[in-house]
């Protein structure tokens, strides 16, 4: 009986771990990563995304990274920092990042927490950014 | 008809039209008038001494919103909406409750008496559709060119109004892609702090769509009270007419206007 709760236990621990594992979908065009970012990611999940998206940036000799955001409902102030952490990190890299199809109800609620938005780069589209990423400053 | 006492009291209550209903401390039924008889169906014998809560039967009945039980508890007036089905449709009704108190001034029990107000909040509703369509007709944004819109501001803007200004211009630069859109502020005589605020606001959240937002027709009084605040517009762009704006919008999405030579 207690080595079969044990199992059980062991067994939703499985599953609740792999809920937590995070892998990002996206695809590579013209040397850009366009990475969609869907549902609301748990803080664990973020950090992931962190290190997936840094780590394709660097495997894939990418030119940008596109931060699709169309699949997001919400976005707090805690996945926001993230997101610009990301942005901050490919910076670094030498890589240009822009976001994606950010929902109204998104910006508004941004805007409203004070979030410092005045330095990012937004594009409409993914013609949009691709263009961008292959400007050269 | 009798011409003093109690009983002519009791018979100009009973040809109100409203109801009245006065209970004891534990809501049994001490009175109740015509009106209140009819809209419980019932008989003087079967209501007087009764529980209240056991006739009329409404949703707040035996509940802390009960305005009876209020008014018996602080010895305040108190007044409650509700909604009843009557035989002739929905009825709004007002019921405001007093507190019955005896010589010495203790609570006795409560008294409450029933409006019919349901052309008041019909004609409340009207009001509110009314003020919705003023605010739409407020706020159009209008697309000017393919990728470009603009935002004619007539008026005085307050918390709400800049609210609807940002939700009507988010929505409609998702639907349409736009690339530019200008808010044209001619028509707004004055600017607060609070004002310009909503104005940043609403030009950083354009540009989390993607979309810049251009401002045109500062008018001198407004520029003056602006740098006098000592607000900084500086990361926003100003045009002083709608066609510099439109101007600038052009050149944005690569576009440009020349003059082709005359007909002959």
């Amino acid at each position: 009986m207690e080595a079969d709760s044990f199992r059980l236990l062991n067994g939703v621990k499985a599953m609740m771990d792999s809920g937590d594992e995070y892998s990002v979908s996206g695809s590579v065009t013209n040397r850009c990563y366009i990475a969609c970012i869907n549902g609301e990611l748990s803080s664990a999940q973020m950090g992931q995304l962190y290190d997936e998206i840094v780590r394709m940036a660097e495997k894939r000799e990418l030119r940008g990274v596109i931060m699709d955001l169309n699949g997001l409902a919400v976005l707090d102030s805690a996945a926001f920092c993230v997101l610009r952490k990301i942005s901050g990190a490919l910076a670094l890299m030498g890589l240009k990042s822009a976001w994606m199809g950010i929902k109204p109800a998104i910006a508004s609620s941004l805007v409203d927490f004070g979030a410092d938005v005045d330095d990012l780069c937004i594009c409409q589209n993914i013609e949009d950014g691709v263009r961008l990423m292959s400007f050269q400053k | 008809m009798k011409t003093n006492g109690i009983e002519l009291e009791k018979e100009i209550l009973d040809q109100l039209p409203a109801i009245v209903l006065a209970v004891d401390k534990n809501f049994n039924t001490l009175y109740a008038n015509n009106a209140a008889l009819t809209f419980m169906g019932s008989t003087p014998e079967n209501v007087i001494g009764k529980h209240c809560y056991n006739m009329v039967r409404n949703p707040q009945c035996k509940t802390p919103e009960c305005c009876i039980a209020q008014a018996m508890a602080d010895g305040k007036v108190h007044s409650i909406r509700s909604e009843a089905d009557g035989g002739t449709g929905n009825r709004f009704l007002e019921s405001t409750a007093v507190p019955l108190k005896d010589e010495k001034g203790e609570i006795v029990g409560g008294l409450e008496f029933v409006l019919d107000i349901t052309q008041k909040v019909l004609d409340e509703k009207k009001l509110n559709e009314q003020g919705r369509t003023i605010r739409d007709m407020s706020t159009p944004t209008i697309k000017l060119w393919d990728g470009i819109l603009v935002l004619p501001v007539v008026g005085v803007i307050d918390t709400n109004r800049a609210q609807h200004m940002m939700d009507s211009m988010l929505n409609k630069i998702l639907s349409s892609n736009s690339r530019a859109i200008i808010m044209d502020i001619q028509g707004v005589a004055a600017v607060d702090t609070a004002v310009a605020n909503h104005l940043i606001k609403i030009t950083k959240a354009t540009k989390l769509m993607g979309c810049e937002c251009l401002i045109s027709g500062i008018s001198p009084g407004v520029a003056k009270t602006l740098t006098q605040l000592g607000i900084n517009l500086g990361s926003i762009k100003t045009k002083a007419t709608l066609s510099d704006a439109l101007e600038e919008a052009f050149s944005m999405i690569n576009l440009r206007v020349i003059t082709t030579e005359a007909k002959q």
